[in-house]
C-alpha cells in the first residue's frame, strides 16, 4: 500500500523520519521507499511540506499573539481553556463549608478536629477535575477522559458540557439539515432556540428532542439507568417503534424520565420506563446536574453504582469484594475531595476496608 | 574515508533515483553498490557540509556516465535537471528566502481555524496525533481528518498562491 502526500505529511513517523529524529523512523521509511521507490516523488514533497511547515511555524512565531486572535488572519488560535478554579468558583478559603459529611443509615458526628484536618488535606490536594473547552464542527466527535470535564459550543451556539468518560458525536450535517447529537456518557445541554430544526440527542435506547431548553442525559453504557433530566423547556422522549419513533412522554420541568435497562442482557426482557421528579437535596441543590458545579452527590445510593461514578471522576478501577458492601447506601455530597477523602468518610458512615495500588481500588468487608 | 551511515542512510533513496531514469530495481541495486564501492575508494574532501546532497549529487553524475557508455536513449540532460534538494539544501532556501516563507504562511493563513489549530500543533508544537487527541479532546478521527484536511487544502492553496504570485522559478522546485 502507497501513502498519499497528505497521509505522509500528517504521519508523526514520516515527521520523526524527515527531522532525522528516531532511528526506528528512519530505517522504516528509508525500507518503504526501497520497497517502493515509486514513491520518491511522492515523499520528497512530503517532507518539503513537513519542513517548510515547521520552519515556517517557528519564523512567524512573533505573529503568533494572543491578542489578535479574533483576526481572520492570526496564525493560530489559542485552544480556549479556563483553569480549573474558573470552573468551579468556589474560592479555597470557605471550601471547607462544602464538605457535608456523610450521613447514611449511621448518624455520626464531627469533631471540630476532623473538620480542621480535612480542610487542611484538601487544601494540599489537586482536584482530578478540570475542564477544557472544544468547538466542534459537524461531522466532529469529542471525547472526554475519565476524570475531565469538557465544555463545547455547538455550531448553532448550543452549550454542552461532557461529563468524564464520555463522547459526544456532532452529525454531518448538524445546523444545516438537523441537529443530530449522539452521545454515550453523561453531558448536560443548554440548547439554543431554533423551531425549524429541533435539537435531538441519541443515546443508546431512544432520543431526546428538543427545540430551546435545558436538561441532562445520562446513559453511559456501563450503568443499569439512564436518564433524562428536565430544568427548563420541554423535551419529548422518543422511544423506536419499528423503523420510526412514537413519542413516548413530554416532559415538565422537574421530572426526569429514566429507562432501566437491568436486564437488557437477558432476550426479550422488557425495558422498563418511568418518569419520576428530579431530586434536590437539602442545600436546594438539584442532584441529577450536581456534577457540572463538579458537585458529587449521592442520594441513598447503593455502593455498587457509586462506583460507576467515582471510576469515572477519579480515573481508578473499583472492585467490590464483598456483596454486602456492595449493597451499602450512602447519602453525601462532595465537592474537590480526592478519592482517599471521598473513601474515607464513606468508611465513617458505614464502614468497610480499602486498599488501593496505583489505580486500581478494591473494597472489602 | 566514507562514513558507514552514508550506505544506510541514501541507499534507498539514490536506487529510486535509479529507477526513476528507468533502471530496473535489481539493475538499481547493483548500480548503487558499485557506486558506493568506488566511493570508498575515493580520498573524500575532510569534511562534508552536507552529506546528502554530495552523495546525491555524485550518483546523478554516475547516472549520466552510465547513460552516455550505454547509449541509452533519452536525453541526459534530464538527469542533469533532474532537482531533489537534501533536506539542508531545503532548510537553508527556507532560512534565507523570505517570500517563500510569506508564501507558505499566505498558504496557511488561508485555512479555518480549526485546521490551522491542529497543523500548529503538530508541526510547530511538535505533538503527536495521540497528544492532540488527549489535548483537544476530539477523536482521533477527527484530530486525523481535520490534520489531512488541513495539508490538502494548504497544497491547494500553495497551487493557487503560486500562480497568483508569479514566484513559479524556485518555487517550482519547492513545491512541485
Amino acid at each position: 500500500m502507497a501513502y498519499t502526500v497528505e497521509e505522509l505529511v500528517v504521519n508523526d513517523s514520516f515527521i520523526a523520519f524527515c527531522i532525522r529524529q528516531q532511528p526506528e523512523a528512519i530505517a522504516f521509511w528509508n525500507d518503504y521507499l526501497s520497497r517502493h521507490p515509486e514513491e520518491l516523488l511522492t515523499m520528497e514533497e512530503a517532507r518539503k511540506l513537513v519542513l517548510g511547515l515547521r520552519l515556517m511555524l517557528q519564523q512567524k512565531q512573533n505573529e503568533l499573539s494572543a491578542e489578535e486572535d479574533s483576526s481572520e488572519h492570526a496564525l493560530y488560535v489559542v485552544p480556549d481553556q479556563p483553569s480549573p478554579e474558573a470552573e468551579t468558583g468556589v474560592p479555597h478559603r470557605v471550601a471547607w463549608k462544602k464538605w457535608v459529611a456523610v450521613a447514611a443509615s449511621v448518624t455520626i458526628v464531627l469533631s471540630a478536629a476532623y473538620y480542621y484536618k480535612y480542610n487542611h488535606l484538601w487544601q494540599s490536594s489537586a482536584t482530578l477535575s478540570q475542564a477544557t473547552a472544544t468547538a466542534p464542527r459537524s461531522g466532529d466527535a469529542v471525547l472526554s477522559q475519565p476524570g475531565e470535564h469538557r465544555i463545547m459550543v455547538l455550531p448553532d451556539n448550543t452549550k454542552v458540557t461532557l461529563n468524564a468518560g464520555s463522547r459526544l458525536e456532532v452529525s454531518e450535517t448538524f445546523d444545516i439539515k438537523d441537529r443530530n447529537v449522539y452521545l454515550t456518557g453523561e453531558a448536560f445541554f443548554d440548547v439554543a432556540h431554533n423551531k425549524a430544526l429541533p435539537f435531538i440527542v441519541h443515546v443508546a435506547k431512544y432520543k431526546i428532542k428538543a427545540v430551546g431548553t435545558k436538561f441532562n442525559v445520562k446513559a453511559y453504557s456501563n450503568d443499569r439507568f439512564s436518564e433524562t433530566s428536565l430544568l427548563e423547556g420541554k423535551v419529548e422522549i422518543l422511544l423506536p417503534n419499528g423503523s420510526s419513533d412514537v413519542v413516548y412522554k413530554t416532559l415538565q420541568v422537574n421530572q426526569k424520565f429514566i429507562l432501566n435497562t437491568a436486564d437488557s442482557l437477558v432476550r426479550k426482557a422488557p425495558v422498563k420506563t418511568e418518569v419520576l421528579p428530579l431530586s434536590y437535596d437539602d442545600k436546594h441543590q438539584n442532584v441529577e446536574t450536581a456534577w457540572v458545579d463538579d458537585l458529587l452527590i449521592f442520594e441513598d445510593q447503593p455502593l455498587s453504582q457509586i462506583k460507576n461514578i467515582l471510576e469515572r471522576k477519579y480515573r481508578v478501577t473499583i472492585a467490590i469484594a464483598s456483596d454486602s458492601v456492595a449493597s451499602y447506601h450512602y447519602t453525601a455530597t462532595f465537592q474537590h475531595e480526592d478519592i482517599d477523602e471521598v473513601l474515607k468518610a464513606l468508611q465513617l458512615s458505614l464502614p468497610f476496608l480499602y486498599k488501593k495500588e496505583g489505580n486500581q481500588i478494591t473494597l472489602y468487608k | 574515508m566514507l562514513p558507514d551511515s552514508w550506505y544506510t542512510d541514501f541507499k534507498a533513496k539514490l536506487q529510486a533515483i535509479a529507477c526513476h531514469f528507468g533502471y530496473t530495481v535489481e539493475e538499481a541495486e547493483d548500480i548503487v553498490q558499485q557506486f558506493f564501492l568506488d566511493l570508498l575508494q575515493k580520498d573524500l574532501a575532510t569534511e562534508i557540509r552536507d552529506p546528502e546532497a554530495y552523495v546525491v549529487t555524485a550518483f546523478k553524475r554516475r547516472l549520466i556516465d552510465l547513460h552516455r557508455s550505454q547509449q541509452r536513449k533519452g536525453d541526459y540532460r534530464d538527469i542533469e535537471l533532474f532537482n531533489i534538494p537534501s533536506a539542508q539544501e531545503i532548510i537553508e532556501r527556507l532560512e534565507t528566502d523570505e517570500e517563500l516563507i510569506n508564501h507558505i504562511a499566505d498558504a496557511y493563513k488561508k485555512l479555518p481555524a480549526r485546521l490551522r489549530r491542529v497543523i500548529y500543533m503538530k508541526y510547530y508544537q511538535g505533538y503527536s496525533t495521540e497528544k492532540i487527541v488527549a489535548v483537544t479532546g476530539f477523536t482521533h478521527q477527527t484530530v486525523y481528518n481535520n490534520l489531512s484536511k488541513g495539508i490538502q487544502q494548504l497544497r491547494q492553496n500553495l497551487r493557487k498562491e503560486k500562480v497568483l504570485t508569479r514566484l513559479a522559478g524556485f518555487l517550482l522546485f519547492l513545491f512541485p
